[in-house]
């Protein structure tokens, strides 16, 4: 299976070579009704996946002279990788490539593909086409020849042909097997399937009845681009559904409570929808990933109403961020009927899990339902809030310092449930001061706090004397578990400070104003880098232990790892239906 | 040269090794001493200490050691890290680290001394104290210092300092001891396990130390002495009398002329041969050694080494290698680099997980390495350590190794390892057969060395030190 992959590679990646210098030639091919059409117009009907990346010499000029590029371009580690043999040999090949030719390798890159490539898979042969339009096929002819050239004398050496040929109607076709190619005027044409290479033939000789372009899904999927991407994709979901080659998509349930939590509701879609897009832009400042799908409210099962809301409509808060917010996720998800609806959305092993905890967490809620009553007091705006601690003028220092996290929310019947909250919480921190006496761990000090006139509920260990200037504390120094409360909010923290700064934050905000998203989340790298370098003889230790470093290699490569992190701002996540539509969205923020 | 131990003149024993044209100073004795004083030698290391007289060598040795042992790992950045884990098993990753990355005295700049490593390690089994009952990787921590601190030095002052460890009396449930109820535990594993060996004190004897200890506990993991709870009666201990406290108690039991014979008996056993023990002629002038420079272990363990009994042939390829030297061995004589984690666990599954001893006897040795269970588990962890993805020799291939030392053709790949890891060598049919073997397998050249290598370490001769 191996060899044969390489086989097809090899014969891809000849025929890239060959159409760089050969496409020309085919120019004068009798009978051609390729030139005015685009990829699209040549592709069977019947495919059900096709990628188009537009612009490839654009993207190439993007990523290049990209600052994430240049600052790489300066590290020591990549002048190190350019000095090894092999990649010197490489560079040696290329040379003599480029002079045989007459032009340096981007410029033929830029010739062969700058017409755009488009890849994809057509269900009635089962194959794989790529077809890649070339820009200038005169220019590359006279080194198309050079290039056969020494593809002959390489081959006489090894005794093979790379590329024998056939006849296709006046086509030469090369390769052999699952791999074969023809230049068909300024087309280059790759597949793995005889049948569709001649499809194609026919297609560019003859002209085309029907194609993909005619699909309705795919020009209705066509419709939804937005701007101008780097790379677009559409893929028929719903024949690769009904062909049953997606058994994993038939099933209601997911793997664990966190899955269904993230992504319950894209599955529930999956099932439902025609076809899925997705959309890469890269600019300079920017990478971001788009996927989307055609979405109704009727498509959502009962069960899943937590996800979206009523008709679809859940939105989720803006989310609550400080100065020192590493990653802030909000959300719309109404947990209490998550939690009432499992036996719907998981296994049994899961179901009993949660019976188990059920039944433990109605004890600890004093005899409360804890899906009814607890969960059920929550509105549907979750937040979790994680934010970089500052330790400059605190002590006792933990060794290992970690970032500070909280769950925020809101009260549906604040008096009510802020009572039972509060008196969960003291009898928990009680609970571990008992778990933590037989255990000869320190023990929580609890205290009631008043900030900005709203209580707040606070456990900070006691120190021993030697602890109170300890610049290298226990981990249990990083936590000082707070339930706060400003109007119907409450906040779950693992830390004072955090609390307090998240009473601050919500104070005076504009309730009325939510996101369209149904979630979203935001990294906040250059934070996330702080905290790491905050670790950084940590992390050091760990690599000497784990990858066997030394401490010069162990340094070498957790700088690496910052500088890194440091060529990011943020990475952002949105979830929203909107315009009939469930769309995703990844997108990476990079230093200018 | 008798071939029976009991009959080897002391005198000969003792005596500082001098190489001759029948016993050479080589490579393949450099590699014995090595292997006993630490955890081998790469075949650099092997090439510099040839040149070298090896009395000057042991010498230097001991001295790197003693120098090392005055530095506070404390201030070792990995083990702050590892410490702030609160995980011991971490610890052990960090104590292994230290062994493999322990370098022979030499040009380069000090680093970790394999034998302060190997002592510490001898240490640790004598006064065993399991990590898994202290619960306080701080604790463990403060005890590895101890026995580190002392190691090369005062056999007293480390007797009297691992009575008053937290980690020590938590161990021995002796973290409470009060007048009442004295704890006769502490008291008879001073007596049997650490400083006397059975036969040479009676119940009455530890009776009576135990209340010299009544008041001594463990408050927030720190010693204290609490006078209201010490018995300050008049005590009987070893032919003694006096209202004696733990330090007078102590003082009475190291004055025991079972002491030296005891310790040296341990020694011996550590670091020349499993069996038998040692006969009392050749342990008396150690034990007089010791007693003469008032319980300095250093000067003991340089005769030891140096002597001409440690490179006969009563002490090479007379001990089974301890799992810790098998898998650091390993590793150390190919210039190797692991995951440290995966090592531990593997060191554990074939039962010598450091800083977990089984009990207060600490392990066993000798034979009891090797069962039917832990004979494929050595082999077994071998061949995980050679073809794990972090796994790396001097910073690449087994090839690149190979390649480096001109062995990368089988037989003289063969020739070199068996000269580096076995202290009996092979003989020419099952060098054969290891050549035909490396001739049969398939892969890349670094995958057949290590299959190589894995394949060795399946003969008998791969596991004695």
């Amino acid at each position: 299976m191996k060899r044969r992959r390489q086989s097809v590679l090899t014969t891809l990646f000849c025929g890239l070579l060959w159409s760089t210098f050969y496409s020309g030639a085919a120019s004068a091919q009798p009978g051609l009704q390729s030139e005015e059409r685009s990829a699209l117009d040549l592709l069977p009907p019947g495919c059900v996946a096709v990628v188009e990346i537009a612009h490839p010499d654009q993207l190439l000029t993007t990523l290049t002279e990209h600052a994430v590029w240049k600052k790489i371009l300066k590290q020591p580690e990549y002048h190190a990788a350019v000095s090894n043999p092999g990649y010197l040999m490489f560079l040696g090949i290329r040379t003599h490539i480029e002079t045989q030719i007459g032009m340096s390798w981007r410029e033929a890159y830029d010739t062969v593909l700058g017409g755009g490539v488009t890849i994809a898979f057509d269900q009635e042969t089962q194959g794989v086409v790529t077809l890649i339009r070339s820009r200038d096929a005169g220019k590359l002819q006279s080194a198309a020849k050079k290039l056969i050239e020494l593809g002959r004398q390489d081959a006489k050496f090894k005794g093979k042909d790379p590329l024998p040929e056939v006849d296709y109607r006046g086509i030469t076709v090369y390769g052999k097997d699952d791999g074969r190619f023809a230049i068909v005027g300024p087309w280059l044409v790759m597949v793995n399937k005889n049948k569709l290479g001649q499809k194609l033939i026919d297609t560019l000789l003859d002209g085309s009845v029907d194609s993909v372009s005619d699909n309705k899904q795919f020009a209705n999927a066509r419709t939804t681009i937005s701007g101008e991407p780097t790379v677009w994709g559409w893929f028929d979901v719903s024949t690769v559904r009904d062909a049953g080659l997606a058994k994993g998509l038939e099933k209601n349930q997911t793997p664990n409570p966190a899955v269904e939590l993230l992504a319950g509701g894209v599955l529930t879609n999956i099932r439902q929808t025609p076809y899925i897009t997705a959309a890469l832009y890269v600019s300079p400042e920017s990478t971001r990933l788009q996927l989307a799908a055609p979405h109704k409210a009727e498509w959502v099962e009962e069960f899943r109403e937590y996800w979206f809301g009523p008709d679809g409509s859940g939105a989720a808060e803006p989310p609550l961020e400080t100065d020192s917010t590493i990653l802030s996720l909000s959300t719309y998800r109404k947990v209490s009927d998550m939690w009432l609806r499992a036996g719907d959305l998981f296994d049994e092993r899961i179901n009993d899990q949660l019976a188990k905890a059920d039944a433990n967490l109605t004890t600890l809620f004093s005899g409360k339902d804890f899906g009814e009553d607890i969960l059920g007091s929550f509105s549907p705006h979750l937040q979790l809030i994680v934010n970089r601690q500052n330790f400059e003028n605190v002590f006792p220092k933990p060794a290992i310092r970690l970032p500070s996290f909280a769950l925020a929310g809101r009260l549906e019947s604040a008096e009510e449930t802020r009572t039972e909250l509060r008196r969960t919480f003291q009898s928990f921190v009680g609970f571990l001061n008992v778990i933590g006496a037989m255990e000869g761990n320190p023990q929580l000090d609890q205290d009631i706090e008043i900030h900005r006139d709203n209580k707040i509920y606070t456990a900070t260990f006691v120190l021993e004397p030697s602890e109170k200037t300890s610049e290298r504390a226990k981990i249990q120094f990083n936590f000082s578990p707070t339930l706060a409360f400003a109007d119907d909010r409450f906040f779950i923290a693992s830390t004072k400070q955090l609390a307090k700064d998240l009473v601050d934050a919500s104070h005076g905000e504009q309730r009325t104003e939510r996101a369209a998203s149904n979630t979203v989340a935001r990294l906040d790298t250059e934070k996330l880098g702080q905290v790491l370098d905050d670790n950084r003889e940590h992390l050091i230790a760990q690599n000497m232990i784990k990858e066997g470093h030394d401490r010069g290699e162990a340094e070498r490569q957790i700088h690496i790892l910052l500088e890194l992190l440091s060529l990011l701002r943020e990475v952002s996540f949105d979830v929203r239906t909107t315009d009939g539509l469930l769309k995703l969205e990844l997108a990476i923020q990079t230093q200018k | 040269m008798s071939n029976d131990i009991m009959a080897v003149d002391p005198g000969w024993a003792w005596a500082p090794f001098e190489p001759s044209a029948e016993q050479p100073w080589n490579r393949r004795r450099a590699a014995h001493l090595c292997r006993r004083a630490g955890f081998g030698a790469t075949s650099e290391e092997l090439d510099r200490i040839v040149k070298t007289d090896p009395t000057d060598f042991v010498a230097s040795v001991i001295r790197q050691a003693t120098a090392a042992a005055q530095i506070d790992p404390a201030a070792d950045a990995l083990a702050t890290a590892m410490l702030a884990t609160g995980n011991s098993k971490n610890l052990a990753a960090w104590w292994l680290y230290r062994m493999l990355n322990s370098q022979w005295p030499g040009d380069n700049a000090p680093s970790h001394s394999p034998l302060l490593e190997k002592l510490a390690l001898f240490w640790h089994g004598h006064f065993a104290t399991g990590a898994d009952k202290v619960d306080d990787v701080e604790m463990m921590f403060d005890q590895n210092r101890l026995l580190r601190r002392h190691a090369v030095g005062d056999l007293g002052t480390m007797v009297l300092e691992i009575s008053r460890n937290p980690a020590m009396l938590v161990y021995l449930d002796s973290a409470t001891n009060r007048k009442a109820h004295p704890n006769e535990n502490f008291a008879r594993e001073i007596m049997e396990l650490f400083c006397l060996g059975e036969g040479n004190y009676s119940e009455r004897d530890i009776q009576e130390l135990a209340r010299c200890f009544t008041g001594w506990e463990v408050r927030r993991n720190s010693f204290r002495f609490n006078r209201f709870q010490h018995d300050t009666g008049s005590k009987s201990i070893l032919g003694e009398t006096g209202a004696f406290g733990g330090e007078e108690g102590i003082a009475v039991v190291l004055k025991q002329k079972a002491l030296p014979r005891f310790i040296v008996g341990k020694l011996i056993r550590f670091f020349m041969f499993d069996e038998p023990s040692a006969p009392e002629q050749l342990v008396e002038p150690l034990a007089q050694l010791l007693r003469r420079s008032d319980l300095q272990i250093g000067p003991v363990i340089e005769r030891i080494l140096a002597s001409n009994l440690f490179h006969s042939s009563f002490a090479v390829g007379r001990k089974v290698r301890s799992p810790v030297e098998l898998g650091i061995g390993l590793l150390r004589c190919l210039h190797g680099s692991s995951n440290l984690e995966l090592v531990a666990r593997g060191l554990d599954e074939i039962g010598q997980a450091v800083f977990y001893p089984p009990n207060v006897k600490g392990w066993d040795g000798g034979r009891s390495w090797i069962n039917t269970s832990t004979l494929l588990g050595r082999s077994n962890l071998v061949g995980e350590i050679l073809r794990h993805d972090k796994t790396r020799f001097a910073g690449q291939s087994l090839e690149s190794l190979a390649t480096r030392y001109g062995v990368a053709s089988p037989p003289k790949l063969i020739e070199w390892l068996d000269e580096l890891f076995l202290a009996a060598p092979l003989g020419t049919r099952a060098k054969q057969e290891l050549v035909e073997f490396a001739a049969q397998t398939s892969g890349n050249s670094s995958r057949r060395i290590a299959e190589l290598i894995h394949t060795l370490s399946t003969v008998p001769q791969f596991h004695l030190a």
